[in-house]
């Protein structure tokens, strides 16, 4: 009995050694080079194109889906993760701001025009909204504090922020129009919108509702403009292992070149139908 | 003192108003869906201790049939109930948002778990009494009322109180769709914003509504043990 005990307990910390070194992401020099990257929502199927195409790279890229837009970055900064693809630069530069994250992105990707999208049961144009009316947001801050913009742009309301810093409901200053402004989950949203006269609501969460057409669109976010290349959205990596001995950065390019083909452009084209707009 | 707490808490100021209307909604929520709750979760759990096989309104039918709602809606996490409810809220509340909005999938949340807590909490009582009480010549109601509720209490008590503080975590989720609350607060300017200071604020408000809910139960329950 004894005997067996110690015999288990070796092949447990062999098992548990071994774990840790693939766990490093370290591969040996025949097997491919194993890079996870964390992904949020339902729109990434370009991925798995890209997965593909740098297959023959000898690159096994592992998509990692995450529910939650707090931890991504936390994961990559920790070292969980190798890259993300997830996030506008906004996003980006605010967490880095909050958390002291050394991270950086290494690539532009695409870029989501929000829209305001009318209930069309109650209104049916963007100078239809009244005083009392509601007005649904997300709550996360950096989508939150981009539709408290997208409001100020469409002349509901005024922010007393300077510009560049991420508005909350708190820092409104006034309201044009006196709507109440009511936030939900992204995700929550598109299911809201019979309650209110008009939400403010993510591309991806529109399109899995069927929203995003002009029939439900009564204001678009002017996406041409200085202010609108901090919305683009990004590839991100650890600054630390851009400045290592190259073999990474190697591997992220060979990620970005797959990432900015035709191919990939036509998967965009024909899954997101111009939800998503590709930059490259 | 005051500069103590400002010290501790240095953002306390900047959302000091977004932090009362979230303790009013959670009181608003906790409240308003626990009330309702309390009564059918009551209700149906004695339904099924009454009418499981031996007991004094045996129908094996029914309770299959309770039994059976119960577990399927207790399967269902709580994010997808509110979108499955959408439709009966707007129902009955008029709205499916907001604090108004949140009460219908909480009720319907909770009950499910506290019948079950509840049908645990009558079932305990001695079986010998119920069968005296029969032979007595009682009638159902009377029992259900004169044996198995009041000789519960206790029992009853405690499954409250453990109720009372899940739906307390259930309100955190009702945030998503712009009811507020605490945990929603929680989360947004604590995790979210990283404003850590009102996280932990957030967090000893709640404990103080846990402890006010132990502390009034355990005095409950002192006063109906015998």
């Amino acid at each position: 009995m004894k005997k067996f005990v110690t015999v288990l307990l070796a092949v447990l910390l062999v098992l548990g050694l071994a774990a840790c070194a693939g766990g490093g992401g370290t591969t040996d020099d025949d097997g491919p080079h194993v890079l996870r990257i964390g992904l949020v929502g339902a729109f990434n199927v370009h991925w798995y194109t890209i997965q593909e195409m740098v297959a023959e790279d000898n690159i096994q890229l592992e998509l990692v889906y995450f529910s939650d837009f707090a931890i991504p970055n936390r994961a990559l900064d920790a070292g969980d993760l190798d890259l993300n693809a997830f996030q506008h630069k906004m996003f980006l530069a605010n967490d880095i701001t909050t958390n002291g994250y050394e991270i950086q992105y290494i690539a532009d990707t695409f870029i989501a025009p929000m829209n305001i999208f009318r209930n069309p049961e109650r209104i049916s144009a963007l100078a239809d909204i009244q005083d009392g009316h509601t007005i649904a947001i997300p709550s996360d801050p950096t989508n939150g504090g981009r539709a408290l913009r997208l409001l100020e742009a469409a002349g509901l309301i005024v922010l007393g922020t300077p510009e560049g810093q991420n508005p909350t409901v708190l820092d409104i200053s006034e309201r044009i129009v006196d709507i109440n402004i009511i936030e939900g989950e992204t995700s929550m949203l598109p299911h809201m919108l019979p309650d209110v006269e008009a939400a403010i609501i993510s591309n991806p969460q529109a399109m899995s509702a069927g929203i995003i057409t002009d029939e439900y669109s009564i204001f678009r976010e002017d996406i041409t403009g200085p202010a609108a290349a901090n919305l683009t959205n990004v590839i991100v990596v650890r600054t630390a292992d851009l400045e290592e001995d190259g073999l990474r950065a190697r591997l992220f390019e060979a990620i970005v070149r797959a990432h900015h083909t035709d191919r990939v452009r036509d998967v965009f084209i024909e899954e997101y139908q111009g939800a998503l707009v590709p930059v490259w | 003192m005051i500069g103590l707490f400002e010290m501790i808490v240095p953002n306390f100021s900047r959302a000091s108003d977004a932090l009362w209307t979230s303790i009013v909604q959670t009181l608003q929520m906790l409240f308003g869906s626990f009330t309702v709750s309390f009564v059918l979760g009551v209700v149906l759990g004695v339904c099924l201790v009454v009418m499981r096989r031996g007991g004094i309104l045996e129908n094996p039918v029914l309770y299959r049939i309770v039994d059976k709602v119960i577990d399927t809606i207790r399967s269902v996490p709580f994010l997808i109930l509110i979108v499955l409810l959408f439709p009966l809220s707007r129902l009955i509340v008029g709205t499916a948002i907001g604090v108004m909005g949140a009460i219908v999938p909480l009720v319907i949340g909770t009950v499910p778990f506290f019948s079950r807590q509840v049908e645990t909490a009558v079932s305990e009582v001695d079986h010998g009494l119920i069968e005296a009480s029969v032979a007595m010549g009682l009638s159902p109601i009377q029992i259900i009322f004169r044996v198995y509720l009041r000789e519960s209490i206790p029992a009853l008590t405690r499954v409250t109180q453990i109720t009372a503080i899940n739906v307390l975590h259930l309100v955190t989720l009702a945030g998503a769709v712009g009811a507020g609350g605490l945990g929603d607060f929680a989360i947004r300017f604590g995790h979210q914003q990283g404003l850590r200071d009102l996280m932990w604020l957030t967090i000893v408000i709640i404990l103080v509504m846990v402890s006010i809910i132990q502390i009034v139960g355990n005095i409950v329950i002192k006063k109906t043990t015998h």
